[in-house]
């Protein structure tokens, strides 16, 4: 009998660590309860057992302790399903205001992102301030003016500062010279003509491209030259790559596109 | 459970989202761009390019390069010749439908 009691009690302990604190008080008390039952039932055993034969009184208290310890594992199971429930419900909850909170978390930042998108410019603007001052200052020179070469001067260095504060404040890099490789990246190929190079170079550039930092935030546009279809004299200085009428496509047929 | 995601395969544009807490957000591509063109071009030297750098390179690689590809799906060749002629790539019969051979 001894050997039950311990085992009831340390199932009930195993319960109590993995609920949270508010369960605390209801393993206790199922604790308490466990050992209460026990006790009741020695005491209630007592008084029927002095008039009985021993045997019949050993057959009893055994059937009553197999029917006992049936009516415990049954309080056991529902005591911890009662458990269960209640910490489904408590994570139901907590699960909500969680989704609550992340909607909420979500629209202030797409606000507080709009905001600074829009002030976001005051920085270069204030910068720009300056070489609009220097424009103005040109513009007034170049109406009274007449030495040209003076006034082109003028705006060479007025472009030249706002290029340097563009480049060292915030990042702005410029590409796109004639020779470059073709990269389809950085270039927009407006235009091909075909020349005795590689590799698709870059013939002309009619727009700059610019970066920002590593991001592209203007493609360069330019007009490719493309290797001519001549498999050989990629060297040389003939100009009849252009007369060239056996041009055909690799004509490699790729797999059909399904 | 994974998460759900949207794609709009347009015939110029593409663009994808995902579903985040029952909103639907746009993701960007590598261009930091929220569509992407819908274009995709095989280079001389054996590459796949998709997107805007395939836009890039269109004009110098007009006949490997393949666009608006969606307006040929479903038609039988015979019905596709005014389409066809405005097509650099090359489209071939398959009976019932039609091929991009490049």
């Amino acid at each position: 009998m001894k050997e039950t009691q311990d085992e009831k009690i340390r199932q009930e302990n195993e319960v109590k660590p993995e609920a949270a604190d508010p369960q605390c008080n209801r393993g206790g008390s199922s604790v308490s309860a466990a050992e209460k039952k026990p006790a009741g039932e020695s005491s209630a055993g007592q008084p029927e057992k002095t008039p009985s034969v021993n045997d019949v009184q050993q057959d009893d208290s055994a059937a009553e302790k197999e029917e006992k310890k049936e009516k415990d594992k049954i309080r056991d199971a529902e005591e911890k399903i009662a458990l269960l429930e209640k910490d489904n419900a408590e994570l139901k909850d907590q699960l909500l205001r969680r989704a609550a909170d992340f909607d909420n978390y979500r629209k202030r930042m797409l606000k507080e992102k709009e905001e600074t998108y829009e002030y976001a410019n005051t920085n270069l603007l204030q910068d720009l301030l300056e070489s609009l001052d220097d424009f103005n200052r040109t513009a007034d020179a170049a109406s009274t003016a007449k030495d040209v070469k003076s006034i082109a001067d003028g705006v060479k260095m007025v472009n030249n500062k706002l290029v340097t504060m563009l480049e060292s404040k915030y990042n702005l890099v410029a590409y796109g010279t004639a020779g470059d490789s073709f990269n389809p990246d950085e270039h927009q190929a407006i235009g091909s003509v075909q020349g005795p190079v590689a590799e698709p170079v870059l013939k002309e550039v009619y727009l700059r491209g610019y970066k920002l930092k590593d991001r592209v935030i203007r493609h360069a546009k330019v007009m490719v030259m493309m290797p001519s279809e001549a498999p050989a004299d990629v060297k040389t200085d003939s100009t009849d790559s252009k007369n060239d009428a056996a041009v055909t496509d690799k004509d490699s047929v790729a797999e059909p596109r399904k | 459970m994974g998460k759900i995601i949207g794609i709009d395969l347009g015939t110029t544009n593409s663009c994808v989202a995902v579903m985040e807490n029952g909103e639907p957000v746009v993701i960007q591509n590598s261009e930091g761009g929220r569509t992407t063109p819908s274009i995709v071009g095989f280079t001389a030297k054996g590459d796949r390019i998709v997107g805007l750098p395939a836009k890039n390179q269109m004009v110098t690689n007009p006949k490997n390069t393949i666009y608006s590809i969606k307006r040929l799906i479903g038609h039988r060749y015979s019905e596709l010749a005014t389409e066809l002629k405005r097509l650099p790539y090359k489209v071939v019969d398959h009976g019932e439908d039609v091929r991009v051979e490049i």
